[in-house]
């Protein structure tokens, strides 16, 4: 295990464990948020595992799609009332185009990226109009004090690139070419994510408190 | 009832998603499996530990038989004088042979190596038998695809292990690299006339 790993496996328990502490405390969009950090911090870990065992760490991605689909998509629920119905049968959906996908064109040995960029899709989307909703309805609280307007931010950056990174990663794997810069920057941008994740829930659990 | 139904709309695709997750992490636990079946499955050989004895005889009656033989027929070290024993792989090039494998293949099932004998120059350039060897690891052959039959160096062909990766020689032959003395009886037999 790298030590950069190890950090990133540190920033996602440490996120885990402010959630856990403060649980009583959040708002549901952030309890969920919390438990998909734990799902995060076990997917990754197992990865390890499968890398110890098998070289490659692609089987428990396939399964951590759809968990990370339906959790990102149960938090924008939460203030996306309206698209309610849309975003509950797209988990059906998801699933199934995962499951299609895996049984015909990316066995459990190659990175899902089919699945990926539908997703990131969804997720660029999910936070495309939660923006347009906090525009539109600005409360007391400035805007870079909310949570939600970091988390949402990190979720906008990471997601729109990793949707151009895994649409050419495999391309690229083909190819020979190297991946290690897309991979590295994957990397900066997850830890960076997580790390607003961490800080929306703080900031959500704090925000709870003084109420 | 708007709230009923609401949630209905909530729990139904739920619960499908559930269950779809489920099938899921069946199926990729059940392909999972399988490969690891596989990499479990050697490729059956007749190899088997033999005693010291048994291998100094086998040595021995090698040796000898090499005596026997005029000295164009011999199979000898590069100086074309000494008698060939043997040769020695490095741990590092059994390391770099399974990694070139994993090049191309990351799961690959390595069950083993395959070692041809080999002649660095032209036999009408230099008649003596100074051989070395080329080895490459194997993967178990894929009965029923178009690799089934696969090709070997010598020219045969073999449906239960297909060679895979990159190709090594041995430069290390024995004598000088040799990490079992000669047998006393051979080496007896050998000093006679």
């Amino acid at each position: 295990m790298t030590t950069r790993f190890l950090i990133y496996l540190l920033i996602l328990l440490t996120g885990f464990l402010v959630g856990l502490y403060n649980f009583k405390k959040l708002s549901s969009p952030y309890k969920v948020l919390t438990i998909f950090l734990l799902i995060t911090f076990i997917s990754e870990s197992i990865t390890r595992i499968f890398i110890k065992e098998f070289r490659n760490s692609c089987p428990p991605y396939h399964i951590y799609q759809p968990l990370q689909y339906f959790f990102i998509t149960t938090f924008y629920l939460s203030y996306l009332k309206k698209s309610t119905a849309i975003i509950s049968w797209s988990w059906v959906v998801f699933a199934l185009f995962t499951i299609i996908n895996l049984a015909f064109f990316q066995n459990v040995w190659t990175v899902p990226t089919n699945a990926m960029l539908p997703a990131n899709i969804a997720y660029v989307l999910c936070a495309l109009l939660l923006f347009k909703n906090i525009l539109q309805n600005t409360g007391e609280q400035p805007l870079l004090k909310q949570g939600l307007f970091w988390y949402n931010t990190s979720t906008l950056v990471l997601f729109t690139f990793n949707f151009f990174c895994w649409s050419f990663y495999n391309v690229l794997l083909k190819t020979k070419n190297s991946t290690l810069t897309l991979s590295d920057i994957t990397y900066v941008l997850n830890m960076q994510y997580y790390i607003t994740t961490g800080i929306a829930i703080y900031l959500d659990s704090r925000h709870k408190q003084n109420e | 009832m708007a709230q009923n139904e609401t949630l209905s709309v909530r729990r139904i695709p739920f619960y499908l998603f559930l269950i779809l997750l489920g099938f899921l992490i069946f199926y990729v636990y059940d392909q999972v499996r399988k490969k690891n079946h596989r990499n479990s499955d050697p490729v059956p050989t007749q190899a088997a530990p033999i005693n010291k004895e048994t291998a100094d005889t086998y040595i021995t009656n090698y040796l000898s038989s090499q005596d026997s033989l005029g000295d164009a027929y011999k199979l000898v070290t590069k100086d074309g004088k000494t008698t060939l024993r043997g040769f020695w792989i490095s741990r590092e090039t059994l390391k770099g042979l399974d990694e070139s494998i994993r090049k191309i293949d990351k799961t690959a099932n390595i069950v083993g190596y395959s070692v041809y004998f080999g002649k660095t120059e032209p036999y009408d350039k230099n008649k003596s038998q100074a051989l070395t060897l080329v080895i490459r690891g194997t993967v178990p052959g894929k009965a029923g695809s178009n690799n089934a039959k696969v090709r070997s160096l010598s020219g045969g062909t073999d449906e239960v292990v297909e060679d895979k990766g990159d190709f090594y020689d041995s430069t290390d032959p024995c004598p000088e690299r040799c990490g079992e003395p000669e047998p006393q009886d051979s080496s007896s037999l050998r000093q006679q006339p």
